[in-house]
C-alpha cells in the first residue's frame, strides 16, 4: 500500500472519530501513517537535489541572468496606485530598507530568491526546503493531502507538493498579511502561488513561479530563476538576531546602529 | 583619501559592477544608509572582529593628533565571505590594516566594509567585485 493510500485510510478513520464526537483541535492533521520500508525506498527514485545545496544563479539576481529578466508583475489599478505611490517615497528615504533588516523573514515567494543556498530533504509524504537566510524551513506535504481548510497564514504560507514525472510542483496558499510577493507589492488573502521545479542540467535548476491573486495582478505572473549546485557548500547557521546592527521603521526608513548607540544594558537578574 | 567610482571610465565601469552586485547580495537590508559611491580608507587597528549573522562586524581604532576613533564597520555574513576565502581569523585584535568602506551617509563613524589591505599590499575583498561571480582571489 502506497503511503498516499494508507494516508487515504487513516483520514478516512480519522472522519469517523471525528463524526463521533471526538472534535479534533483546528490545528490537528490526520495521523502520520508509519512509512514502510518500501516507502523510503521509494525516494531513491526521486531525482538526486539532496545531494549538495542550491543558491540562485547570482548573475540573475545581478545581471541577465540565464533565464532573463523576468516581466513585472501586471497589477490591478489600486495595487499599481500603491507601488507607485512607494517608489514616490523612495525619493524621500522612505520605503528603502524592510522588515528584513529588523529580522523578520522575507516569507514565500522571495525568500526563494535570496542570495543564499538552500538544501532539499526528503523523507516519506514530504519535501523539506531549509533555507539558509534567516534558517527558514518550508515543509511541503506530497502524501496527498489537500491544503489545511482555514490555515492560519504563515510567512512561507501552506503547501502541499506532487511529483510530475521528475518535476517538483507545489501549491502554496495562506501567507502572511506583511509578506510582499515583490518589493513594493503586497498580497490580498486570495493569493495562490505554483512553483514547479525542474533539473535542467546535473547540477542546474528552474524554479518558474506562478503568483495568482486576482485583487492584485491582473493576470497570474511567472518569474523563472536559475539555481545553479554546489556539491562542496553545507548550510550555515543564520541567526539574524545574533548581531544586527540595521533597522528599518515603520515609514520603511533605514536605520544603523553603531555600539555607542546602544541602550544601556540592565543588569542581569539573579 | 576618497575615491569616485567616476574618476575614470574604466573605474567607473568596475564600480558600477561592484555595486550592482552589491546591493542585492546584502540579503537582510539595502544599502541605503551607505554612501556607495565613494569608498573612505581607515588606516588603523583592528579592535574586534566578530564573525556572526546576518553581518560581519569590525570594531576599528583610527588615531590621530586629537585621539582614537572607533569606527563601527559592517561587512558580508560569513556565510558568503566564509564560501569566498575569508575566516574567523582573517582579522584579529591588533591587526593593522587598511579598511576601504562606503561611510554612513549621516557622517556617524561608520560604514560597509569594501575591502582589507594588509601592510604588505595583499588586499582581500569583503564585497563581491564582479556581478555573478566571486571576488577576486586574494
Amino acid at each position: 500500500m502506497t503511503l498516499r493510500l494508507k494516508r487515504a485510510v487513516l483520514l478516512a478513520s480519522a472522519g469517523v472519530a471525528i463524526a463521533a464526537g471526538a472534535a479534533g483541535a483546528a490545528l490537528a492533521a490526520a495521523p502520520a501513517p508509519t512509512p514502510s520500508p518500501a516507502d523510503w525506498a521509494a525516494l531513491a527514485r526521486l531525482p538526486d537535489w539532496t545531494v549538495g545545496v542550491w543558491q540562485i544563479d547570482w548573475s540573475s539576481l545581478f545581471g541577465r541572468g540565464a533565464t532573463g529578466r523576468p516581466d513585472p508583475p501586471a497589477l490591478t489599478p489600486p495595487y499599481a496606485a500603491k507601488l507607485e505611490a512607494y517608489k514616490a517615497s523612495q525619493k524621500q528615504g522612505e520605503n528603502v530598507q524592510n522588515a528584513n533588516a529588523n529580522c523578520l523573514p522575507p516569507g514565500v515567494p522571495q525568500i526563494m530568491s535570496m542570495p543564499y543556498p538552500l538544501e532539499f530533504i526528503y523523507s516519506p509524504g514530504r519535501v523539506t526546503i531549509a533555507i539558509e537566510t534567516d534558517s527558514q524551513v518550508r515543509r511541503i506535504y506530497t502524501d496527498g493531502r489537500p491544503h489545511q481548510e482555514d490555515p492560519d497564514p504563515a510567512f512561507n504560507g501552506d503547501s502541499i507538493g506532487h511529483w510530475e514525472g521528475n518535476d517538483l510542483v507545489v501549491d502554496t496558499i495562506a501567507l502572511d498579511p506583511s509578506v510582499d510577493i515583490a518589493p513594493g507589492v503586497n498580497h490580498s488573502d486570495k493569493v495562490h502561488i505554483i512553483e514547479r521545479f525542474h533539473q535542467t542540467g546535473p547540477d542546474t535548476l528552474q524554479i518558474a513561479t506562478t503568483i495568482e491573486d486576482p485583487a492584485v495582478l491582473t493576470k497570474p505572473w511567472t518569474v523563472t530563476r536559475p539555481y545553479l549546485r554546489h556539491r562542496d557548500w553545507t548550510i550555515q547557521e543564520y541567526v539574524c538576531e545574533q548581531n544586527n546592527h540595521d533597522s528599518a521603521d515603520e515609514k520603511g526608513r533605514a536605520g544603523f546602529r553603531l555600539d555607542e548607540d546602544a541602550p544601556p544594558q540592565s543588569a542581569p537578574a539573579h | 583619501m576618497t575615491r569616485t567610482c567616476l574618476r575614470a571610465a574604466a573605474g567607473a565601469l568596475a564600480c558600477a559592477a561592484a555595486l550592482a552586485a552589491a546591493a542585492p547580495a546584502l540579503a537582510h537590508h539595502s544599502t541605503a544608509m551607505f554612501d556607495m559611491d565613494h569608498e573612505v580608507q581607515l588606516n588603523g587597528t583592528v579592535k574586534e572582529f566578530q564573525w556572526t549573522q546576518p553581518h560581519t562586524w569590525i570594531v576599528f581604532l583610527v588615531s590621530s593628533p586629537t585621539g582614537v576613533t572607533e569606527y563601527g564597520v559592517e561587512g558580508m555574513s560569513p556565510s558568503y565571505l566564509g564560501r569566498n576565502g575569508w575566516s574567523k581569523h582573517t582579522l584579529n585584535p591588533g591587526d593593522k590594516v587598511v579598511l576601504s568602506i562606503h561611510p554612513l551617509k549621516d557622517g556617524r563613524k561608520g560604514g560597509f566594509d569594501s575591502s582589507v589591505t594588509w601592510p604588505d599590499g595583499h588586499v582581500m575583498y569583503n564585497l563581491p567585485h564582479a556581478p555573478g561571480g566571486p571576488p577576486p582571489k586574494p
